[in-house]
């Protein structure tokens, strides 16, 4: 029986079928697990012989979702509130449009159409079979595809926001045309450009125009990174001084900058140097013959002193991104693919703690697009944006430099050194 | 509270307990004999020249606890001293200037703030988003506690100081710093008051309401308003959480608080692990100069600042 299967899915019901594993691996019960239900439920349920295993099953999951309930957790499986628009704005009507119809622009377009009060009414893509692709799985009306992003600017008018789901070399040119046409949010996704120089020059352009400019570093938002925020605010562990981060085999544009954003997050500080390590790229990127985004390992040390160690080497395997974060009195884990995290202040209780929600790209797009439309955004603003983009570009200086550090801030000149992140 | 100490405390291991100290000879023999503590002693002074102690538990009666800790703080023996230190904010800045100069570590015995129940119920409510608000009812039986003639006027006096410290702690362990708070209170049978309400705001943009009519009966409980939850604590060692959703989730408190008084293993594992560290206990730990600001804020809800 597959009892540690390689998928980490919710139940479809929303449940989940609770510490199947644990008593099997050894784990704590108060572990939350969550198990891929149908194939575990059918295999066991014929193994002990139809209606019989079935109610057999029924009834353990039912057991230890009460074990669940008061495990050393004590609050079971969190029910957190949808994201929703605040405020005056919960009354409104927001249309939206989205650039970009990949597997991201899909995501957002779920996202988006989660919220009560938002309308997509816009989604543009040059590849006219994937934006009927997603048009058509987002049940969007024919009038509001198009081809070209300017005809969509200029026919969906008006629009409170857009949303650029494209690669990266292609962001600030689109939020130009946006911004142009007078919108008022513009939500790039990360990294915010591949050009240091013009991303500083768009923020200008923004911060002139009155207009709101985001990056969607989306872990900012999370209903559980907010919390453990909240934690070290307070002072469960002291003061943070290390984050070590191993995600598994990576890309630095496309996953580890999401680490560099959230270890800027949490420690409240820029970065001061970087050192890195990064590997020929042997693969052709997946986005496209002309990306190149290396794996690696990166070292950053924060103007407070603190440390970041983000590894994304190509030998670790399949994703499996897990945080540790080292205060001076204690310690909190992330593990985002089984979804629980651990608090430790020194010699208190362990608290572990399942995720309040899966840390799926809709579900967190909700939240940040309600945020961006009720109010002007309380953590990811264009200059962290530009923070991430900036450690991704030292991060390829410094192997350049043959692993000499590289400080903070970096020069316009020394930005236009040519990398191709999607 | 000694006794509850000192369960807690032989259940640890790598401890030796060297010393205790009463005036009354009975009572420091029994529970020498029944703890297995090395020596007992009439003078805590003596005590701390005898056993050279590396941690004191101070666990005395209110009325002389602030002279105990004084001595103890000027020794530079790290202490955990049971509330409340001091009567005054005033005594508990004196407290704090002599744990300065010696420089030696200190806690406050204020083992609400470490329930399993309240950080249960702190945790839960942070994951959903900022604390919003925070309710604390302290209600106390004077009259009844009164009648018993157990204590003397200055506990009576005092009493708010004495029991609802742990409550209005409370409020400044879920809610934070205070930055502004408004407050009203009658005096029906208790010259200092015996009716007390008050409208506070923190530092983080929550508001935080204290409740006390002490002639309701007695009773201490807790609500913490958060996003689309809400955590109800009455009493404090047991709870519910309530979502939006309308789904109720019962609080229970874990092993530690079930086997010994409530939150006491886990407040003194926190104190000595600092020992061992040589650092102060981070949050929950609340130290002199952390109970300072509760007691000035005590001060305020009765009236005396």
């Amino acid at each position: 029986m597959a009892l540690w299967p390689r998928d980490w899915r919710m139940l479809p019901s929303g449940e989940t079928l609770g510490d199947v594993a644990p008593q099997f691996l050894g784990h704590s019960a108060n572990v939350l697990v969550r198990v891929e239900s149908v194939r575990t439920m059918s295999h066991t349920a014929n193994t002990f012989g139809g209606y019989a295993g079935r109610i057999f099953l029924q009834m353990r999951k039912e057991i230890r979702r009460r074990r669940l309930e008061v495990g050393e957790a004590g609050w079971g499986i969190p029910q957190p509130q949808p994201a929703r628009l605040r405020g005056i704005s919960a009354t409104k009507h927001y249309r939206v449009a989205v650039i970009g119809a990949g597997s991201q622009g899909m995501s957002q377009c779920q996202g988006l159409l989660a919220v009560k009060g938002i309308q997509v009414v816009g989604l543009s893509d040059i590849n006219v079979e994937r934006l009927n692709q997603v048009g058509d799985s987002m049940n969007l009306a024919s009038n509001t595809r198009f081809s070209d992003a300017n005809e969509m600017l200029r026919k969906a008018a008006p629009l409170d926001m857009v949303s650029i789901a494209t690669t990266a070399p292609h962001h600030v040119a689109l939020g130009r045309l946006a911004l142009t046409s007078g919108v008022k949010r513009i939500l790039l996704e990360k990294p915010i450009d591949v050009s240091l120089r013009e991303a500083r020059a768009f923020r200008e352009e923004c911060i002139r125009a009155n207009t709101l400019l985001a990056v969607n570093y989306s872990r900012r938002w999370t209903l559980d990174y907010r919390a453990i925020n909240r934690c070290i605010s307070r002072g469960f562990i002291g003061e943070p001084r290390s984050i070590f981060v191993t995600v598994g085999k990576g890309e630095l544009g496309m996953h580890a900058s999401h680490y560099f954003d959230l270890c800027h997050y949490l420690f409240n500080s820029n970065p001061a140097w970087v050192v890195s390590n990064l590997e020929p790229v042997r693969e052709r990127n997946p986005r496209g013959a002309t990306f190149e985004d290396p794996s690696g390992f990166c070292l950053f040390t924060f103007e407070n002193g603190a440390r970041a160690y983000i590894d994304f080497s190509s030998d670790l395997g399949p994703k499996d991104p897990f945080v540790a974060i080292k205060g001076t009195h204690g310690r909190i884990t992330v593990d985002e693919q089984r979804m629980f995290w651990t608090l430790q202040s020194r010699s208190q209780r362990l608290w572990s703690i399942p995720f309040a929600e899966p840390l799926k790209s809709s579900t967190l797009f909700s939240r940040v697009a309600a945020d961006l439309l009720s109010r002007p955004p309380v953590t990811a603003t264009e200059e962290s944006g530009l923070v991430a983009l900036e450690m991704v570009i030292g991060s390829h200086l410094a192997q350049r430099r043959s692993g000499h550090q590289v400080t903070f801030p970096i020069t316009n000149e020394d930005s236009e050194i040519g990398v191709t992140f999607p | 509270m000694a006794r509850f100490h000192l369960q807690t405390l032989n259940a640890m291991l790598g401890l030796r307990l060297v010393g205790i100290c009463s005036p009354t000879s009975e009572k420091r023999n029994d529970l020498r004999d029944e703890f297995g503590i090395e020596n007992a002693f009439g003078n805590a002074a003596e005590m701390f020249q005898e056993t050279n102690p590396d941690a004191v538990f101070i666990a005395v009666s209110h009325a002389v606890t602030f002279q105990v800790s004084s001595l103890v703080l000027e020794l530079g023996l790290p202490c955990l001293i049971e509330k409340p230190a001091a009567y005054s904010s005033g005594q508990i800045a004196e407290l704090v200037k002599l744990a300065n100069k010696s420089g030696c570590l200190n806690m406050v015995g204020l083992n609400r703030r470490f329930y399993s129940t309240v950080n249960q119920a702190l945790l839960a409510v942070m994951q959903q988003g900022p604390i919003r608000g925070i309710l604390v009812e302290a209600h106390e039986a004077i009259l009844e506690y009164r009648s018993r003639r157990q204590f003397d006027e200055s506990l009576y006096g005092n009493w708010m100081i004495a029991n609802s410290v742990h409550a209005i702690d409370l409020l400044r362990m879920i809610g934070g710093e205070v930055v502004n708070i408004q407050t009203s209170k009658r005096e029906i049978n208790e010259s200092r008051g015996d009716h007390f309400t008050g409208a506070i705001e923190f530092a983080d943009g929550a508001l935080g309401t204290f409740v006390a009519h002490w002639n309701a009966g007695s009773g201490h409980g807790m609500k913490i308003y958060g996003e689309g939850i809400v955590a109800e604590l009455y009493p404090l060692e047991e709870g519910f959480l309530r979502y939006a959703s309308g789904r109720v989730i019962k609080l229970h408190p874990d092993w530690t608080d079930r086997k010994f008084k409530a939150g006491l293993y886990a407040q003194d594992t926190a104190f000595l692990q600092s020992v061992c560290d040589g650092t102060r206990s981070p949050f929950p730990a609340s130290d002199l100069k952390d109970n300072f600001k509760t007691m000035c804020l005590i001060e305020q809800i009765q009236g005396r600042n």
